[in-house]
C-alpha cells in the first residue's frame, strides 16, 4: 500500500540529484562568541533563492548565476544583516560571522526575514521562540521556564495549575518528544512539574513542532520540542550568575583554544532546604531541593569536522529523618535525568553534510524508607525501596543533501536500545521473621530495540508550490514481538498573492507508553514499551491553514485547523493506580482510541517597542475505551474548548522592559460523583453486608472545573557597567490573585451536609531576581 | 548610600529570607481548601432498584431514590412505588410494599432458568425496567480438605470440585464462611479470609507470594475452564484453632451480577485512594440505577471438629 510513496520519493531523489551550477556553503555564527546560529537566512539577491542554516549552523545554496557575480545576504534574529558580493565562477565555502545588535537597542527583531517568513516555508504548526524573548517573559517565582512559555502558544495546553506538562493538540504528555541536543528527555520537570529541567542560561534555541511533521521526526504522536544548548563562547571567557527566590544559577563559558574549542558549564540549585534546615530540631529534619548541571564541550578539527560533547544531569530529592532514643526513621524520594551526547559534524562537500550522534539518556525514580529500632539488646532494621525508570542508548546518522536550490533532501537512520523498568520493590531486613533481602515484586525489566530510517525532500516545484515529501519507517522489537511501520509525511504550501495556503498529513507511531494516573503529574508515572498486548500508539493528523504577514510585515498571522486520530492509547483500569504492587502493569491497563480537532489563531507582532503575540485555540478532544465509561466516548481530561494567551513585551525606556502574559482556558474535565445511592440490602449469602452507599459517576470526566485565568507581569531593569551587565527582575505571578482550581474533593460534615471543595495553589506571588554577567 | 560588594549581597540574602518567609506564610493560609462557588451540576434524583433473586427466597426487591451529591443525606426508600413482575414477558404479580422500600411477592419464588422482568414507577420518576434470567445452579460435586500441619498459621487447603456447563459463559461467586467453636457448639458465622494460587481466582501476586488474598469471597468466570470438571483450590486459615466449621458456597450468577459486584467492590476498595482511577458502578436498570439479577447456589459443609451441636 505504500508503494506509491516510495516511487514518488525515488523520483524526488532522482530529480534532486541533478546538481546546479555554483554552490555557496558554510556556517553562520555569532562574531563575538563563535556560537553557531540555527535558522539563519541565507539569500541570493539576484536569483531570489535562499535557504536557512540547520541545527549546526550549516547552509548550502546552489545557484545557476545569471551574471558573473552573486550577492549573498545573511540575516538572523537580533543580528545585523550581512551582505557580500561574490564571484560566480566557483564553489565557495564561507564562515559568516554576524554581529549582534546591541542588547539595549531600541527594538529587537523577533523573527527573521523573508526566507523564514511564515509564508515562505512549507513547515506548518511550527513555533520557534527566541531565547532573548523567553528571558523576558514573566515566570513563576522568577524561574524562567521554557516549557511554560511554550504553553502560551496556540494548540499547546498546560495541565494543572503551575505544571510544566504540555498537552499538544489533545495528546498526552508522553506524546511529546523532548530533545535536549538531540537526546530524549523522559521527565522534563522538577518539583512535581512546577519547573522544567531546562536552565535557560544554557539554551540557544527552542523549536516546537506540533503537526505537519517532516519525516526526520518520529517516535511520538503529538509534538517535537527541540532544545539546543549553547556551544560555549570560543572567543573569550564569559560568565553569568543569578540569584532568585527559588534557585541560584551560574553559567561559565569560554575558549579552550581560541576559535577552535570551547566549553560551557551551567548549574542551578534551589536552596530553601539549606536556609530552613538549621532551624529544624535535631530529631526531625526534612528538606527538598532540585539541582541540575549542563556541560558542553566542542572542538573544531578543521573546516569540515567538528565534535560536540554535551551532558545534562538533574535531580530532585525530598528527604526526611526523625529519631528518638529507641528508633531512627528516614526516607528519600529521588528522581532525575541524565543525558549525554557525542556529535560529529562532517562537511563532506559543499552540498552534503552529515551529523553522527551517540547518545545516552536515563530517567530514574526511587523512593526508599528505612528504620532502625532497638529491640532489647539488638538492633532491628528494615529498608524498603521502590524504583522504576527507563534507560536508552542510541546511535544515529543524519545527512543534509542540497543538490539545488529547489531541493533540500534529508535522510538518516538511528538505532536505539531501551531498557524499561516499570517498578520493583525491595525489602531488606535483619528481622528473624523475614527473608533478609526480598524482592517483593518481580523486576519486570524489559529491553527493546528500535531502528528508524527516514528520507524527505523539501521541493520547490515552482514559484507558487512547494512541498515537503517524506517517509519515516520504524522497526521495533520487544521480547518476541516485532512491529514494522511505514509512516508517510506530506506538507505543501501554495502562494496565492500575499497569502500562503498550507496543508499537511502525517502518520506517526509511538513505540513507548507512559502509564499515568489521572490528574496526578507525579514522577511515579511509568514509561513502558509497546508489547504484544499494549500495541504501539498511532496517530494520523491532517492540518490545513492560511498565513500571511500584515502591517508592513511586522505581524505574522496564521489560522490553522487540524483533525487528529490516535489509536492504541492506554489508561489505567478503573480502580487501578501505580500503588498496586501485586500486578503486572499490563493487567492494570485498558486500550482505546482518541481524537482531537480544532482551530488555532496566531498573531505575532515581531518588531517595535511593543511586541508579542495573541494565540487562541478552539478545540475538542475525547477518548473511547471499551472498558471505561461503559464504552461511551468521554472528554479527555484536558479537553479545553477555549484557550487564549496574550503575551507582550514593551520597552518602557532604554533600561526598562515591561512584559506580561494573560491566559484564559476552559476548566479541566474531571470525574466526580453527582449522586449517591443504596446498594442491595445486606445478605449473608451474597456478601453484601460490607458495602456502603454507592457513588454515581454519570460520566467519566463529566464535570468541568472552573475556568482558569491568570495575569503575570514582569519588570526588568538593566544597566551596563564596567565588566558586565546587571539585571534586576521583578515579577508578579497571578497578579490579580485569581483562585484557580487545582483539584476538587468531597466532604461531609458531622450533620450530614455534603459539599464539594476546591483547593487552589498559587495566590499572587511576587518574584525578584538579580543577574549579573561578567 | 553607596553599597560595597559584600553589603549588597548581605542585603540580597536578607531580602530573600524575608520574602521566602512571607511566601510560605501566605501559602500556608492559601492552601486551605475553599468551598467551591462555581456551578456544580445538580443531578436529578433517580429511581434505584435492587433485586437479587434466587430460587430459595420469595421475590423481593427494594426501591429507593438516589441523592444528589450536594444534598443532605435523607431517607431514600420509597414506599409508594408500583412494581410489576413479569415472567417470560407475562405479568405474574404486583409486588407489595412491606417496609423500608422493600417490595415482596407473597409466596412466589423465582425458578432457575426462567427470565423475569420488572417495571417500576413512583411519583414523578419515569418508569424503570430491567430483565434477568436466573441461572441454574452448578453444584459442588466434591470437597477435599487437607490441613497443612507444618504451618503455624493453621493453613487448610480446600479443593472444590464442580462441572462447568460447556458452551456458554458462566459466572461464579465463591463465598467462604467460618463458624466458631463456641464451647462445644457451633457458634457465630463470618466470612473468612482465604488465599489462592488457582488461575481462575488469582488476581496478581500479593507481596511476591505468588498468591492472591480474598476476604471471604471471590468472583470468577469460566474463560479458562469452559466445560471442564474443575477442582478449584483455596487455602483457608484457622489461625487460633477456634474454627469449628467452614461452609463453601458456590453461587452461579449472571454477567450483570459479576459486573455489578466487581465494580461496587472495586469502588469501595479504592474510593479513599487519591491516586486510583474512579470506578463507575455497573447497572442494568433502564432509566434508573441499581441491579436486577439472580443466582442459584450450591454449598458444602466442612466440619473441622466433628460432632458439635448446631446452634
Amino acid at each position: 500500500m505504500y508503494k506509491p510513496h516510495f516511487i514518488l520519493l525515488i523520483c524526488c531523489l532522482l530529480q534532486a540529484s541533478i546538481s546546479a551550477g555554483q554552490t555557496i556553503s558554510g556556517f553562520v555564527e555569532d562574531k563575538n562568541s563563535g556560537e553557531r546560529l540555527i535558522g539563519a537566512n541565507v539569500f541570493d539577491l539576484h536569483s531570489q533563492l535562499g535557504t536557512a542554516t540547520n541545527t549546526f549552523g550549516f547552509f548550502s545554496l546552489s545557484i545557476k548565476a545569471p551574471g558573473d557575480s552573486i550577492t549573498v545576504i545573511v540575516s538572523y534574529i537580533g543580528y545585523e544583516r550581512w551582505q557580500q558580493v561574490l564571484a560566480s565562477d566557483a564553489d565557495v565555502q564561507l564562515k559568516i560571522q554576524l554581529v549582534p545588535q546591541a542588547l539595549l537597542a531600541d527594538s529587537v527583531t523577533i523573527f527573521a526575514e523573508k526566507l523564514e517568513s511564515i509564508t515562505e516555508t512549507t513547515a506548518m504548526s511550527v513555533a520557534r521562540i527566541p531565547v532573548k524573548q523567553l528571558a523576558k517573559m514573566p515566570s513563576l517565582l522568577g524561574e524562567v521556564d521554557v516549557m511554560k512559555t511554550l504553553q502560551l502558544l496556540p494548540g499547546v495546553q498546560s495541565g494543572n495549575e503551575g505544571s510544566s506538562g504540555m498537552y499538544v493538540r489533545g495528546g498526552g504528555p508522553d506524546q511529546n518528544l523532548i530533545l535536549l541536543d538531540g537526546v530524549p528527555v523522559y521527565n522534563a520537570s522538577h518539583l512535581f512539574g512546577f519547573f522544567s529541567v531546562f536552565n535557560s542560561d544554557a539554551i540557544k534555541n527552542i523549536q516546537l513542532t506540533k503537526g505537519g511533521f517532516p519525516a526526520r521526526f518520529g517516535g511520538r504522536l503529538s509534538s517535537v520540542i527541540e532544545v539546543n544548548m549553547k556551544d560555549g563562547n570560543n572567543q573569550e571567557v564569559a560568565a553569568k550568575a543569578s540569584i532568585g527566590l527559588v534557585a541560584s544559577r551560574f553559567m561559565l563559558e569560554g575558549p579552550i583554544q581560541k576559535g577552535k574549542s570551547s566549553f560551557i558549564l551551567s548549574g542551578r540549585r534551589t536552596y530553601l532546604d539549606l536556609l530552613v534546615r538549621p532551624l529544624m530540631p535535631d530529631d526531625e529534619k526534612a528538606g527538598y531541593y532540585f539541582a541540575d548541571v549542563t556541560a558542553k564541550f566542542n572542538h573544531i578539527f578543521s573546516a569540515r569536522h567538528r565534535l560536540y560533547l554535551s551532558t545534562y544531569t538533574g535531580i530532585d530529592r525530598f528527604s526526611f529523618e526523625s529519631k528518638d532514643d529507641y528508633s531512627t526513621n528516614n526516607g528519600e524520594l529521588d528522581w532525575g535525568n541524565i543525558t549525554s551526547t557525542l556529535r560529529w559534524n562532517w562537511l563532506h562537500s559543499g552540498n552534503l553534510f552529515s551529523n553522527t550522534t551517540l547518545m545516552y539518556s536515563r530517567y530514574r525514580f526511587e523512593v526508599f524508607s528505612g528504620a532502625e529500632e532497638l529491640q532489647g539488646n539488638e538492633d532491628e532494621s528494615y529498608f524498603l525501596r521502590h524504583y522504576s525508570g527507563i534507560e536508552e542508548f542510541a546511535a544515529r546518522i543524519d545527512y543534509d543533501y542540497i543538490p539545488s536550490p529547489l531541493h533540500y533532501v534529508k535522510f538518516g537512520i538511528n538505532v536505539n536500545s531501551r531498557s524499561f523498568n516499570p517498578g520493583a520493590i525491595q525489602l531488606k531486613t535483619n528481622s528473624d521473621n523475614f527473608n533478609k533481602d526480598l524482592l517483593l515484586t518481580p523486576n519486570q525489566q524489559q529491553n527493546a530495540l528500535e531502528i528508524n530510517g527516514y528520507a524527505e525532500d523539501d521541493w520547490k516545484l515552482n514559484s507558487i508550490l512547494k512541498i515537503n515529501l517524506g517517509i519515516h519507517s520504524s522497526f521495533f522489537r520487544v521480547g518476541g514481538t516485532q512491529y514494522l511501520s511505514v509512516q508517510p509525511r506530506l506538507a505543501a504550501r501554495a502562494l496565492i498573492g500575499d497569502w500562503a495556503i498550507k496543508a499537511s498529513y502525517a502518520e506517526m507511531r509511538q513505540n513507548i507508553h507512559l502509564l499515568t494516573n489521572v490528574g496526578v503529574g507525579l514522577p511515579t508515572d511509568l514509561w513502558l514499551p509497546a508489547t504484544e498486548k499494549a500495541r504501539p500508539q498511532m496517530s494520523r493528523q491532517v492540518a490545513a491553514g492560511i498565513s500571511r504577514t500584515v502591517l508592513d510585515g511586522t505581524v505574522d498571522l496564521s489560522i490553522e485547523s487540524y483533525y487528529k486520530t490516535m489509536d492504541n492509547l492506554i489508561a489505567y483500569k478503573e480502580g487501578a493506580s501505580f500503588l498496586g504492587i501485586n500486578e503486572d502493569w499490563q493487567d492494570k491497563i485498558e486500550f482505546g482510541e482518541g481524537r482531537s480537532y480544532g482551530v488555532e489563531l496566531f498573531m505575532h507582532k515581531k518588531t517595535g517597542r511593543t511586541n508579542g503575540w495573541l494565540g487562541y485555540t478552539l478545540s475538542w478532544s475525547d477518548r473511547q475505551f471499551d472498558e471505561l465509561n461503559f464504552g461511551r466516548r468521554f472528554s479527555y481530561r484536558y479537553d479545553r474548548r477555549h484557550d487564549l494567551s496574550l503575551a507582550f513585551t514593551h520597552q518602557l525606556s532604554r533600561n526598562i522592559d515591561l512584559s506580561g502574559a494573560w491566559i484564559y482556558g476552559t476548566g479541566n474535565s474531571i470525574t466526580l460523583p453527582t449522586a449517591t445511592y443504596k446498594p442491595p440490602e445486606a445478605n449473608g449469602r451474597t456478601g453484601l453486608e460490607y458495602y456502603e452507599d454507592i457513588f454515581y459517576y454519570a460520566q467519566r470526566n463529566g464535570i468541568r472545573m472552573g475556568a482558569y485565568h491568570r495575569l503575570d507581569l514582569s519588570l526588568q531593569y538593566y544597566r551596563r557597567r564596567t565588566g558586565g551587565e546587571r539585571f534586576w527582575t521583578f515579577g508578579l505571578f497571578n497578579a490579580y490573585s485569581r483562585r484557580n482550581p487545582f483539584f476538587y474533593f468531597r466532604e461531609t460534615d458531622y450533620e450530614g451536609n455534603r459539599t464539594i471543595k476546591q483547593v487552589s495553589l498559587f495566590p499572587v506571588i511576587p518574584a525578584i531576581s538579580y543577574t549579573r554577567t561578567f | 548610600m553607596k553599597l560595597n560588594f559584600s553589603t549588597t549581597y548581605k542585603f540580597i540574602c536578607s531580602m530573600l529570607l524575608l520574602i521566602h518567609a512571607g511566601f510560605l506564610a501566605s501559602c500556608a493560609d492559601y492552601f486551605e481548601p475553599r468551598n467551591v462557588t462555581v456551578s456544580f451540576p445538580e443531578q436529578d434524583d433517580m429511581l434505584v432498584i435492587n433485586g437479587i433473586l434466587n430460587p430459595d427466597s420469595v421475590f423481593q426487591i427494594s426501591v429507593s431514590r438516589s441523592t444528589g451529591i450536594l444534598k443532605k443525606e435523607q431517607n431514600p426508600f420509597i414506599a409508594n412505588a408500583q412494581v410489576e413482575l413479569f415472567e417470560s414477558g407475562q405479568p405474574v404479580a404486583v409486588l407489595t410494599h412491606t417496609a423500608n422500600g422493600r417490595y415482596r411477592g407473597a409466596n412466589i419464588k423465582p425458578r432457575a432458568g426462567q427470565t423475569y422482568s420488572i417495571r417500576a414507577t413512583a411519583g414523578d420518576f419515569g418508569a424503570v425496567q430491567a430483565t434477568a434470567t436466573i441461572p441454574v445452579a452448578v453444584t459442588i460435586d466434591s470437597v477435599k480438605v487437607e490441613r497443612k500441619t507444618n504451618n503455624f498459621e493453621g493453613e487448610i487447603e480446600i479443593t472444590i470440585g464442580f462441572s462447568d456447563p460447556a458452551g456458554k459463559e458462566n459466572f461464579y461467586h465463591l463465598l467462604l464462611l467460618a463458624y466458631e467453636n463456641n464451647n462445644g457448639r457451633i457458634g457465630g458465622v463470618f466470612q473468612t479470609h482465604f488465599s489462592t494460587r488457582d488461575v481462575v481466582l488469582k488476581d496478581g501476586d500479593d507481596f511476591g507470594t505468588e498468591e492472591t488474598n480474598h476476604w471471604g469471597e471471590g468472583w470468577f468466570d469460566d474463560t479458562l475452564i469452559d466445560g471442564d470438571n474443575y477442582s478449584l483450590k483455596i487455602n483457608a486459615f484457622d489461625y487460633m484453632g477456634e474454627i469449628a466449621r467452614f461452609k463453601v458456597i458456590l453461587l452461579s450468577t449472571t454477567e450483570a451480577y459479576f459486573r455489578y459486584f466487581s465494580s461496587i467492590s472495586s469502588q469501595q476498595e479504592t474510593d479513599e485512594n487519591p491516586f486510583a482511577e474512579p470506578v463507575q458502578v455497573f447497572t442494568n436498570i433502564q432509566g434508573g440505577l441499581g441491579i436486577f439479577t439472580g443466582f442459584s447456589s450450591s454449598s458444602a459443609i466442612i466440619d473441622l471438629i466433628p460432632g458439635l451441636e448446631n446452634p
